[in-house]
């Protein structure tokens, strides 16, 4: 008997064996082939696929030793820090506000406050550019026609104003990191901190922060990693401002004459050392919260918070962020995309439509429209059934090696967007795949796959085993098992990771920008190319455009496939 | 009760999308024709041949252009489309280091899918030809071009259309007295325009070659006028299609460096831009060159040779607002009174600007700080 169960536990290992075996090789190439080049460029004096390229250490003097290296390192790590700390106090404000409290319209503005999520951070950027310019914006503009030339007090070109447009792009995205735990808090916690006379204020600095914290440290952490790494914020508003950030520094490097690749690699690494360092940290603070009690077992309900006399002045900061960051910046790109050249005068002589015609008109544009839908609808499909197989490798199978999957699957999450392109770009500058939108297809993949490893995990954890070995026991292979057991109760997490990595991949920059060719432009590198021509008006179509694009695909995703990407307020 | 049905709400990201989705469907349905006029001019014979073979190669031209101007260059396609309406035209574009380094990472990579290079000044053209990416190539009309030295590489890469570094300037925030004197180098440097300015750097090939005649060419410049310039504290650009719509909007009043075609574009529009030049003005030439193992070679020849042709100088002209270089082309760019063809306008020297650009570089880095966008 004995050896008849061990014969079956060895055929069930080598059968597992086999089907992990493509798994490891995918995150061979999705993964560590691109950080391998990346070292390997650090190290080389020429261009991608140039000839004659020679082992140096003149790179990493050369970026060690420059000032410019050290002050681009030291503006990123500055900026990350004060983008996390505003954007996660503004987003616990509306975790706090529109989660726990009886203001008016909380359904209105919860799904207003999420807006932002949709647009590209850079597509905001643009629109603070033509509503915040100094003497140009259309705010000064406006406010020196009614009140005078020395009205005017906005100036979004700078330092603190680079800081306002990221705070105002990441608020959502921790105001959702904070929002369950706010959701799931047992308000009895509360309710006897105001009946032992505690003011609203105090209940919520004494009891609800300090319970919610581990999720609100794992949203700042989570900030800090994608502020400090952005590149299209920075790289529109820094060089203006003075103030150029690493990301920017290795783009730079990239496209000085004559192009200094070794640098940009070398600034990358180290870049790269301090986001996986930012990602260990937040995965603590993750695995901390998740111990954290605030669910209680015993038919406790989150209680509405009566705010009294504060209800409406706490209405308005939703309601301000919501004119700031979707009114606001709407409006401005809507209205630049009508103006024959731009002006902060609104001038009805100006108005015109031959910019959109000239859009829709344009070989590029419908090139690059084409491009987005493919890699947007393609990446999430790879990338979700990557994840999945890598979930069920780690989970389910006795293979060697399987913890390490998660832990490789999850790397790309800890870096860079740009360093990860010239990575891909080293990786593949000689293939048959460069230059092609499959190329793109690869390196979104690797780029969003930990987003959907980390829901379909959470989801494939939560499946009681017992259920597939019924399966199993009752005669059933494992892709039988799989597709009538697993997958059907895994569906909710599939899908709703499926439209995640498809927002991500429309709106994406960092990646595209070094691994573009001329047959695989996408529409934020249209955008960014707008930009650099100087063409408002094309730039802002562009990026109504691709916000378009997304709402329409996330309002359909969300009627017909009933998906919901934001946690419920129960 | 068994239950009561409830009826879902609608998804309110559903109804944005749809009535935004709707708006840019009817707007863009709303397309008219181009702006560009002008009937299609006549195709000599050996145009017609190398038309023939362009739409026989799968009927599509890609290039590689050196100028952010992506408006400018639909409407120059547009008026070659007009003429040769069974081809399509692609092209790729940014500044002349971008662009050259993304032709150079491409074709190392044994990718062949560009026809022709268009770019300003030779030096892009010498880097591509050392790797032989480029293919011998002489325009029909060549010898009706200039032959100034620094302007052409023999049967590699020919100059098609000019244009002039100066100065441009918001009219209307400009005094006429500052405008008189922004026509001498002079007047550049009077104090009354400090905090008012931006100036283009050494970046892009056009600007670097206003800069290397400005430091190293004419003597009664050089390093003390360049750090006059920098004492206004203007605001650093690496390019004109930045800067200008800015200097449009109001934002600067003055940048220097600039190429004076952009006063020509905003006339016609009607633009707040005015753009002149000073004694002894630099002169810049854009370059022509076809790319080895081009995809559609016969497409890469026709564009080439058509804007060498009188249509396509005069496209040039109208469109890019550069001065046409082809012998007989005396009209101006602009029928303004403020736009000059320079009396005495200066080839720059690019063998001299490749030999000192590392120092041109950091001597402007030092002077007016480190390089903006």
């Amino acid at each position: 008997m004995a050896s008849v169960t061990s014969y079956v536990e060895r055929l069930r290992n080598k059968k597992d064996l086999t089907f992990a075996a493509p798994v490891y090789a995918v995150m061979l190439v999705l993964v560590l082939v691109p950080l391998g080049y990346l070292v390997y460029a650090a190290v080389q004096t020429a261009s991608p696929g140039a000839p004659n390229s020679s082992f140096t250490w003149a790179n990493l003097r050369q970026v060690i030793s420059g000032d410019a290296y050290w002050q681009a390192l030291r503006n990123s790590l500055l900026l990350g820090f004060l983008v996390s700390v505003f954007a996660v106090a503004l987003g616990v404000s509306f975790a706090w506000i529109l989660g726990r409290t009886d203001i008016p319209f909380r359904r209105t503005l919860s799904v207003l406050v999420s807006l932002p999520i949709f647009l590209s951070p850079f597509a905001l950027g643009i629109a603070w550019v033509l509503l915040g310019s100094e003497k140009s914006g259309l705010i000064n503009g406006n406010l020196r026609n009614l009140f005078g030339p020395s009205a005017g007090f906005v100036n979004v070109m700078t330092f603190p104003g680079m800081v306002f447009v990221m705070v105002l792009a990441f608020a959502p995205l921790a105001y959702l990191f904070t929002l369950g735990p706010m959701l799931n808090m047992d308000g009895s916690l509360e309710e006897a901190s105001r009946l032992a006379g505690a003011s609203l204020f105090t209940t919520m600095r004494k009891v609800t922060l300090p319970v919610v914290l581990p999720g609100v440290l794992s949203a700042a952490l989570m900030v800090f990693v994608l502020a400090a790494e952005m590149f299209s914020v920075p790289g529109l508003i820094g060089p203006a401002a003075n103030y150029r950030t690493l990301p920017f520094f290795i783009y730079q490097n990239t496209t000085a004459s004559p192009p200094q690749w070794g640098a940009a690699a070398t600034a990358g690494l180290a870049l790269l050392a301090i986001m996986m360092l930012g990602m260990i940290l937040q995965a603590r603070a993750t695995k901390a919260s998740s111990r954290f009690v605030t669910v209680s077992g015993k038919g406790a309900r989150p209680v509405r918070i009566r705010l009294g006399r504060w209800r409406w002045p706490l209405f308005l900061i939703p309601v301000i962020y919501v004119i700031l960051g979707v009114i606001l910046p709407a409006c401005a790109l809507l209205l630049t995309t009508f103006l024959k050249y731009y002006t902060p005068g609104l001038n009805p002589d100006l108005l015109t439509f031959q910019w959109w015609t000239r859009v829709a008109e344009s070989p590029q544009f419908q090139t690059a429209l084409r491009n987005t839908l493919i890699v947007g609808s393609a990446t999430p499909t790879v990338a979700v059934v990557i994840a999945f197989a890598m979930s069920y490798v780690r989970n389910r199978t006795r293979v060697p090696f399987r913890q390490v999957v998660e832990t490789v699957g999850m790397l790309p999450v800890s870096i860079p967007g740009i360093v990860f392109g010239v990575g891909i770009l080293w990786a593949y500058a000689g293939s048959f795949l460069y230059g092609t939108i499959w190329l793109l297809l690869i390196a979104y993949c690797a780029r969003f796959l930990p987003h959907a490893l980390r829901v379909i995990s959470s989801g494939m954890v939560q499946i009681d085993r017992g259920l597939e070995e019924a399966a199993r026991v009752g005669g059933a292979g494992v892709t039988r098992t799989v597709s009538t057991i697993t997958m059907p109760l895994l569906k909710p997490a599939v899908l709703s990771s499926w439209l995640l990595l498809l927002i991500y991949c429309a709106r994406e920059l960092n990646v595209a920008i070094m691994v573009y060719t001329s047959d695989s432009q996408v529409l934020p590198v249209l955008m960014w190319g707008a930009m650099q021509a100087g063409s408002y008006q094309t730039a802002a179509i562009l990026a109504i455009i691709e916000s378009s694009l997304i709402l329409l695909i996330v309002g359909l995703a969300t009627l017909v496939l009933r998906v919901n990407i934001f946690p419920r307020d129960n | 009760m068994i239950g009561t049905i409830r009826r879902r709400r609608p998804s309110y990201a559903a109804i944005a999308a749809a009535a935004v989705s709707g708006l840019m469907l009817s707007l863009t349905a709303c397309g008219g024709s181009s702006e560009s006029s002008g009937e299609a001019a006549p195709i000599t014979p050996a145009q017609q041949q190398l038309y023939d073979a362009a739409v026989a190669s799968g009927g599509k031209i890609k290039l590689f252009i050196g100028t952010a101007a992506n408006g400018e260059t639909d409407q120059l396609i547009e008026r070659f489309k007009q003429t040769f309406p069974k081809v399509t035209v692609e092209y790729v574009s940014g500044t002349g280091n971008e662009v050259t380094e993304r032709l150079l990472t491409e074709k190392r990579s044994g990718l062949n899918n560009v026809d022709a290079l268009i770019s300003g000044g030779l030096t892009s053209y010498r880097q591509v030809a050392d790797e032989n990416y480029l293919s011998r190539f002489a325009p029909e009309d060549a010898n009706l071009f200039t032959a100034d030295k620094g302007t052409y590489i023999d049967n590699l890469a020919y100059s098609f259309g000019g244009q002039y570094n100066g100065v441009c300037y918001n009219p209307n925030n400009v005094s006429d007295e500052e405008a008189a004197a922004l026509k001498t180098y002079n007047g550049w440097v009077d104090p009354r325009f400090k905090g008012r300015a931006a100036v283009i750097n050494a970046d892009g090939s056009v600007y670097r070659r206003g800069l290397s005649y400005w430091l190293y060419q004419d003597d009664q410049l050089g390093k003390p006028w360049l750090e006059k310039l920098a004492a206004l504290n203007p605001k650093v650009y690496n390019s004109g299609n930045v800067i200008v719509p800015q200097v449009i909007a109001g934002e600067y009043d003055v940048v220097y460096n600039i190429a004076t075609i952009y006063g020509a574009r905003a006339y016609r529009e009607g633009a707040p831009l005015e753009c002149v030049t000073a004694e002894r003005a630099p002169y810049s030439t854009f370059v022509a060159g076809l790319i080895s193992q081009a995809p559609n070679e016969a497409g890469g020849k026709l564009f080439i040779n058509w804007l060498f042709s009188e249509a396509g100088q005069r496209a040039v002209q109208e469109t890019w607002s550069f001065s046409a270089l082809r012998a007989g082309f005396n009209t101006p760019v602009v029928d303004a009174d403020w736009w000059q063809t320079p009396k005495d306008a200066r080839v720059v020297d690019e063998d001299l600007l490749n030999q000192r650009y590392s120092e041109l570089v950091a001597t402007f880095n030092s002077l007016f700080g480190a390089a903006s966008k």
